[in-house]
């Protein structure tokens, strides 16, 4: 069920009512029940999968709580094995497979085995990596095994976050599943703000830009420089307007409900190097990586060498958890590169920093190989050719650009809060968002762009 | 809860008069979405025609070095000059999207003394019947919404938050789709697109007349659904209905393809005819009736069925179909 969906408009406060009007027992029941239906909502048979995700997770953390030495660990190995098998199965076994294909053909080998028709699951990075830091937190001692297999069914399947992240942590998620969650005005409030932020930068915003971003970098070949350059800004800020859009709706949803979730995206554009961007850029993601990859690999207390490899490893792994593809493993190097040359440097600059990241979204958004070294190669070309594309949709995409600069400047950076106007303006603020997501959103069918992970 | 309460009533009221504004004051209901061949139909209807006359772009093509500019329609119309008759045609128009129309005029008490339906053999086939931009989507919902009062306030509303469907069929789907040759499974429509650069255009054409002409045509087809439920719509509502299925290039089709084209064509056009018969209506087939040369295709490009100035016999074939008292 997609958030910018009549049916989530409709589910959603259905669920919000039946969930407060309940008894604290019951309340649990119907957020498990109400993440099935969202869940199922895409592809029904896939719950299957997070059904035994969450089995085998769930008996393992029991095992392990109690288990010494090389049994606890044995354990632990066997429950990221199983949860990587079925990422690895379902997202990366074509991958794999055809880049295996492509070797032996160059050697002019016999390759028998041939690509699977399979669709990835909805959100099955998510929820695998999700389930993970819960075995691996359990083995390390930092949380206690759950007793209560709803409780953990709800961790890992709690439906505001469960396609698209915010990729929460035990410690944060699980304890709150034992509080009484009464209606709370403040909460609701925020919640339903967030929410509608979060619709408008992905319905108004993120949608709009999409549609100049998928002309040109459907044929690049088609376009010279300045068109290349405008669409890879305009990306820049429809992938940030679409997953950042994605992770206020699921914190606002969940906020209303009374959970609190983490902070994914805290206005990364304004980062003055590589560094502070993956500080601010897909919180959930980066620190997932740090704390379960890059700091069990010596983290920065190795030499320098093995330092630069960790770097890499860790870059090239986030690259290729987005998408099963050489052009993600290709972002994630450019990205480790920008980052290793910030720290021997210190370059630090925003303007820097922003045209490195757009250089290396060409890589993440670029239909192939050849595609994206067009682009690259081409930044600096031709003359600006509108190529049909109505010149006032063009500049709406800057003035919307423009309003999320600014709006996450005053709330970022001047931490400015609409809380705290006067209700009579602020009631006129979301009054006006909500008639700009209605009836000047984009009604094209535009997935989220998260989604494919 | 109480405070809530009030305060999303209030929120949603606040609501309803700026959607009001918006739509009414600032007339922007529909954001220039308004279909225009709805707005044409729906002016076309208040003059109460007594033919309506449904067809795709082989009744409105014309050749730009022909000097005689007149279309199949207003052939049509200069040869039946006492009868009010209404086109209604578009490219790619189709059964399919000719069902919501009639349920529009039917539902605005409109009854002429006859319509007039094409068929494009091509229609059945899965290249043209399930190609997204041939579904016609907006002009359905609209003409199903047409007497629905709050619509224009609840439009662009309900579009972004994908209740109206735009896309029925997704790009991915449509090229997935099998073809067949008869019985036999040839691909999907992405192996079958015929209009590749790579191929020669010899070899391109004769993929076209494959892949739209030569499947089986069984009771399964959507096309064919839609066309029984015209018919029983029709009848249902004592409007008589006549059917002509337009000219194909059937010759060029044998020299690719021998008598098996022309078998084919004739097997799918019988059945067709069998399966409206069934429903009484009369039935006109054309699909055979002309050589290559009257083709306008032959020229450049892939096969099609847009007509040179014999459009004038297919319009005269028409207006006696009309004439006829027959209907169903």
């Amino acid at each position: 069920m997609l958030f910018n969906s009549w049916q989530f408009a409709v589910f959603f406060p259905t669920v919000a009512v039946l969930y407060f009007l309940s008894p604290h027992k019951l309340q649990l029941f119907i957020l498990l029940i109400a993440s099935f239906v969202f869940y199922m909502a895409f592809i029904p048979s896939y719950v299957l999968i997070l059904v035994v995700l969450i089995i085998i997770d769930f008996v393992a953390a029991q095992l392990i709580g109690p288990a010494k030495g090389g049994k606890r660990k044995l354990l632990l190995v066997i429950s990221l094995v199983s949860n990587l098998s079925l990422l690895g199965f379902f997202k990366y076994f074509n991958f794999f497979n055809s880049s295996l294909a492509s070797f032996a053909a160059i050697f002019d080998l016999h390759y028998p085995i041939q690509a699977l028709s399979i669709i990835l699951p909805i959100g099955l990075s998510f929820h695998t990596f999700q389930a993970m830091s819960y075995t691996i937190e359990v083995y390390r001692r930092k949380v206690k095994p759950e007793k209560r297999l709803l409780h953990y069914a709800l961790y890992v399947m709690f439906f505001p976050q469960l396609v698209a992240g915010p990729i929460e942590r035990p410690q944060n998620l699980l304890p709150q599943f034992n509080k009484i969650h009464k209606l709370n005005y403040d909460d609701v409030t925020a919640g339903l703000r967030l929410i509608l932020w979060g619709l408008f930068k992905k319905v108004v915003i993120a949608d709009r830009l999409a549609l100049y971003v998928n002309l040109i970098y459907s044929h690049p070949q088609d376009y010279s420089g300045p068109s290349l350059i405008i669409a890879t800004i305009f990306f820049a800020f429809q992938i940030y307007g679409d997953f950042s859009g994605y992770s206020d709706i699921a914190v606002g949803a969940a906020r209303v409900l009374g959970f609190k979730l983490m902070t994914n995206f805290q206005y990364p554009y304004f980062s003055r190097n590589i560094s502070e961007f993956w500080e601010r850029w897909h919180i959930s993601l980066s620190t997932w990586f740090r704390d379960y990859v890059y700091v069990p690999l010596g983290g920065n207390r190795v030499n320098r060498l093995r330092w630069i490899g960790n770097i890499l490893v860790v870059f090239v792994l986030s690259g290729l958890w987005h998408g099963a593809g050489w052009l993600f493993a290709l972002w994630g190097l450019l990205h480790a590169s920008c980052y290793l040359l910030y720290r021997l440097f210190n370059l630090s600059s925003r303007l820097l920093t922003f045209c490195l990241v757009c250089l290396a979204w060409i890589f993440f958004r670029a239909n192939n190989t050849n595609d994206a070294f067009y682009i690259v190669s081409h930044l600096v070309t031709g003359p600006f050719n509108l190529s049909g594309y109505p010149p006032l949709s063009l500049m709406a995409g800057f003035g919307f650009i423009a309003l999320l600069t600014v709006i996450d400047w005053v709330g970022g950076v001047k931490k400015f809060n609409l809380a705290n106007l006067p209700s009579p303006i602020r009631w006129m603020v979301y009054v006006i968002g909500t008639i700009l997501i209605l009836d000047f959103g984009v009604s094209i069918g535009i997935p989220f762009v998260y989604f494919q992970f | 809860m109480k405070k809530l309460l009030l305060k999303s009533l209030a929120f949603i009221s606040l609501l309803i008069i700026a959607q009001t504004v918006v739509v009414y004051c600032l007339r922007l209901g529909f954001f220039g979405d308004y279909p225009l061949a709805v707005a044409d139909f729906k002016k076309g209807m208040k003059d109460f025609p007594e033919v309506v006359f449904f067809g795709d772009s082989v009744v409105f093509t014309v050749d730009p070095d022909e000097p005689d500019r007149r279309t199949v329609s207003q052939l049509l119309q200069e040869k039946m000059p006492g009868t009010k008759i209404l086109s209604v045609a578009h490219s790619a128009y189709n059964q399919g999207v000719y069902i919501d129309y009639l349920k529009y005029m039917i539902a605005h008490g409109v009854k002429p003394e006859k319509v007039v339906i094409e068929i494009n053999l091509r229609s059945f086939s899965p290249i043209s019947d399930r190609r997204p931009q041939y579904q016609f989507e907006k002009e359905k919902i609209f003409l199903a919404n047409d007497l629905n009062p709050v619509f224009p306030l609840i439009y662009k509303p309900l579009l972004v938050l994908k209740y109206f469907n735009l896309q029925t069929i997704s790009e991915v789907t449509f090229k997935q789709t099998p073809l067949y040759d008869g019985e036999k499974h040839i691909g999907t429509v992405a192996d079958c697109y015929a209009y590749d650069e790579k191929l020669q255009r010899e070899q391109a054409i004769q993929k076209v007349f494959q892949c739209l002409y030569l499947e089986n045509i069984s009771l399964r087809n959507r096309k064919l659904d839609d066309l029984i439920n015209i018919a029983g719509l029709l009848r249902d509502h004592r409007i008589p209905v006549v059917f002509f299925i337009t000219p194909i290039d059937y010759a060029s089709g044998q020299k690719y393809f021998g008598d098996r084209f022309l078998w084919q064509i004739n097997k799918n056009v019988s059945f067709v005819k069998s399966s409206l018969e069934n429903q009484g209506v009369v039935f006109a087939d054309f699909s055979a009736s002309l050589p290559s040369s009257h083709f306008l295709w032959l020229n450049e490009g892939l096969p099609d069925e847009h007509l040179d100035s014999w459009r004038e016999s297919v319009a005269d074939g028409i207006s006696k179909m009309i004439s006829d008292e027959k209907g169903f």
